[in-house]
């Protein structure tokens, strides 16, 4: 669930364009700690609000290894776990069901059908139940990770910015210091600039 | 508010990507690459629909009461599954001798229905994974649909072997779990393949078409006009912001789930073909069941499909989303897959007739080409192979009449093709002595009713309280909405101090 900060300017705009040249502007301009609300994914926006440079919160994410290329996935190490924790899944699961097989059909309970193998002589018949107990571990990792990275949960009480936002809006979140007046007005002189057709202050 | 200043490098930071909503320059044109259809001539949704009309048609019939048809259907149904039932219920205390199986067709109209309703499944998760890693655009109006589709009809087809083990209250011998009789299940039988498959499938179905719904869920939440359904949606909107964090990795769960679906779907359907190809009976064993019965499953669940979508766009009011074009192309898969099983009836009847010289085999042929059943060999030939070649003329493929009744002939063809295939090969199988014709009873007639009126009662009450459109892909593929049109709102607040100092109307508005 994406948090809002305590103390924050909201800039809300009609235009994924908008938001996005909003977000690119913020970011050179120094802006830090940047979010963003929008009703579809908008491709890139991450690299743009600079959420890989994150490494803050409670639990500090190590590099990924073996993606410390560009062009794979610098850029989005921390948005890249679960596709990997899925891996895991898939051959923990496959592994669990194919030793399953093995082991109650080579050992815990024999069955001889006309002489033929047993055990991990018959390994062709467990390819199927194999493969499904794969994806099945992965697909639930799949589903429960999503839950747990975004930290979302059956809450019918969340706050939103604006009902909109999961409909046509966009919205642009700078962070602000309340003490450094300054900064803050240099937020909004942006989010003015950038076009946002509203800017709520949050405090 | 049209006064953007931008800076000439802006552009160039936000295009980096040169994917998406962002890759032309602003101002360009009113539509993105994305809002093409494949041949590149229209958009997907008429450009003269924005976003919030999007949101508003889809969430409508959530919100209002349902038109005189739906009930009327939603009726219809209720009498099926009412009826099936009833029938169920009969079946279970009297036992499966009631039903038309006798001694060589131990396998009947139960486990015709079982595949075909697997079958249906089948397109729901080609469009909505397969597809997807195609970046087959034109899916997003008809994958939540199609999605709904499979898991009703993977239900449907669960019922029916749990039904056919005869005491159903001990279907759960089926789990492999350590248990006080000492015995584990036979995983060396292909009949526990399957229940691994479709519990499998049912399972990652489900999970992808609920986790693909969130961001709609949350939609619905934030326009339901009663507390009660802000609530419920509330909940099953898992307290979806829309943050581009959540986004971030929401976007790799599905693709991730769209990896796991896609050898899982081929998989299903080859499994399920197991069943009949590892066993010995003439007509049953042979290579080719695998990727025939997955191009039956698509062509049938297609078939399914277009039953569905072309009454349902018109009750719901949805025709300029799910527009003509969403169909003609589904008419197109139809056609390509009508060929796909018609060559497989084709080469398995050559294959048999001419090519093996597999004595058994080729009397099977023989028999459904002219036995006492072969009334229904042909009736399949013409649903499945010869009627869908219609769609070859385009003014057919996209008049609505005509694919309606084509695919509800695609529906009876397809559940004929598993009639043929299972029941005409128990009935000839090696030793005349052993021969007899299956006739199937009221009982059989009843179950397959009371299975569609289950499908179809699930059917309608998702259209009724869930969104029937993906809104948020829709909105992916929409096109780029007009940057210097003043949207229509309600109010106007413009918060700041402009920048020549002074306040430009109105106050900021502060939340706490």
């Amino acid at each position: 669930m994406g948090t809002l900060p305590k103390h924050s300017l909201v800039g809300f705009f009609n235009d994924p364009d908008e938001l996005m040249h909003a977000a690119a502007q913020a970011r050179s301009e120094g802006f830090q700690h940047l979010d963003a609300y929008t009703p579809f994914p908008i491709h890139g926006i991450e690299e743009v609000l600079g959420l890989d440079e994150e490494r803050s919160g409670r639990f500090p994410i190590p590099p990924v290894p073996f993606t410390k290329f560009k062009g794979v996935g610098f850029h989005l190490q921390r948005y890249r776990r679960i596709p990997q924790l899925a891996l895991t899944a898939l051959c923990i699961g496959a592994l669990g069901g194919f030793v399953l097989q093995w082991w109650t059909h080579g050992y815990d309970w024999p069955i001889n059908v006309g002489g033929r193998p047993e055990g991990i002589g018959a390994w062709p018949a467990y390819i199927v139940i194999t493969f499904e107990s794969g994806i099945l571990l992965a697909g639930l990792t799949t589903f429960f990770s999503l839950f747990a990275f975004t930290k979302l949960f059956p809450n019918p009480f969340v706050k939103t910015l604006d009902p909109d936002l999961t409909n046509d809006r966009f919205a642009l979140v700078i962070p602000v210091d309340p003490e450094n007046e300054d900064y803050e007005t240099e937020a909004a002189k942006l989010l003015q600039r950038m076009g946002a057709d509203e800017i709520l202050k949050v405090d | 508010m049209s006064i953007i200043e931008r800076e000439p490098t802006t552009t160039e930071v936000v295009t980096t990507r040169g994917e998406g909503l962002t890759s032309h320059p602003p101002g360009e044109g009113q539509h993105g690459h994305g809002g093409m259809t494949p041949d590149g001539t229209a958009p997907l949704v008429d450009p003269k629909y924005s976003m919030n009309d999007i949101t508003r048609d889809v969430l409508k019939p959530m919100f209002t009461w349902p038109p005189l048809g739906w009930h009327i259907a939603f009726g219809a149904a209720q009498t099926a599954l009412l009826i099936g039932a009833i029938v169920v219920a009969i079946q279970i205390k009297q036992g499966l001798g009631i039903l038309g199986i006798n001694n060589p067709v131990g396998w009947g109209v139960y486990i015709t229905d079982f595949v075909f309703w697997v079958g249906i499944g089948h397109a729901g998760t080609l469009i909505s994974a397969i597809l997807f890693l195609f970046r087959q655009k034109w899916r997003t109006a008809i994958n939540r649909s199609a999605e709904a589709m499979t898991i009703f009809a993977v239900q449907c087809a669960g019922l029916f072997p749990l039904l056919h083990v005869g005491r159903t209250w001990k279907a759960f011998w089926l789990i492999p779990y350590p248990n006080e009789r000492l015995l584990w299940v036979n995983f060396r039988s292909p009949l526990l393949w399957d229940v691994f498959a479709v519990t499998t499938y049912v399972t990652i179905s489900a999970l992808f078409w609920y986790m693909g719904m969130i961001p709609d869920i949350a939609t619905a939440r934030d326009k339901a006009p009663s507390k009660i359904q802000k609530f419920a949606y509330g909940i099953l909107s898992m307290g979806w912001t829309g943050s581009v964090r959540d986004w971030a990795h929401y976007e790799r769960a599905y693709a991730q789930f769209a990896w796991l679906a896609t050898p899982l779907v081929l998989s299903v359907h080859s499994v399920v073909s197991f069943d009949f190809a590892v066993s010995m009976i003439p007509g049953w064993h042979t290579t080719i069941f695998p990727p025939y019965f997955v191009a039956g499953a698509i062509f049938s669940g297609f078939g399914m499909v277009i039953t569905l979508l072309v009454p349902m766009r018109r009750l719901l009011r949805l025709e300029h989303i799910i527009t003509i074009n969403h169909l003609d192309l589904c008419n197109k898969v139809i056609l390509l897959t009508s060929m796909l099983v018609g060559y497989a009836y084709i080469s398995e009847l050559f294959v048999a007739l001419f090519y093996a010289g597999a004595p058994y085999e080729e009397a099977q042929f023989v028999y459904r080409l002219m036995g006492e059943h072969a009334w229904a060999f042909w009736l399949m030939m013409f649903c499945n192979v010869m009627l869908p070649q219609v769609f070859w003329f385009k003014k057919i493929r996209r008049h609505l009449g005509i694919m309606f009744v084509i695919s509800l002939f695609i529906n009876v063809g397809m559940w004929f093709e598993r009639f043929n295939i299972f029941i005409l090969s128990l009935e000839h199988d090696y030793l005349p002595a052993n021969w007899a014709y299956f006739r199937p009873t009221l009982f059989d007639f009843g179950t397959t009713l009371g299975s569609f009126g289950l499908f179809f009662t699930l059917f309608l009450l998702f259209c009724r309280v869930l969104p029937t459109i993906a809104i948020a892909e829709l909105k992916t593929v929409l096109h780029k909405p007009a940057g210097d049109k003043p949207r229509e709102r309600d109010f106007q607040v413009l918060a700041w101090p402009a920048k020549n100092g002074h306040a430009n109307g109105h106050a900021t508005k502060e939340a706490h």
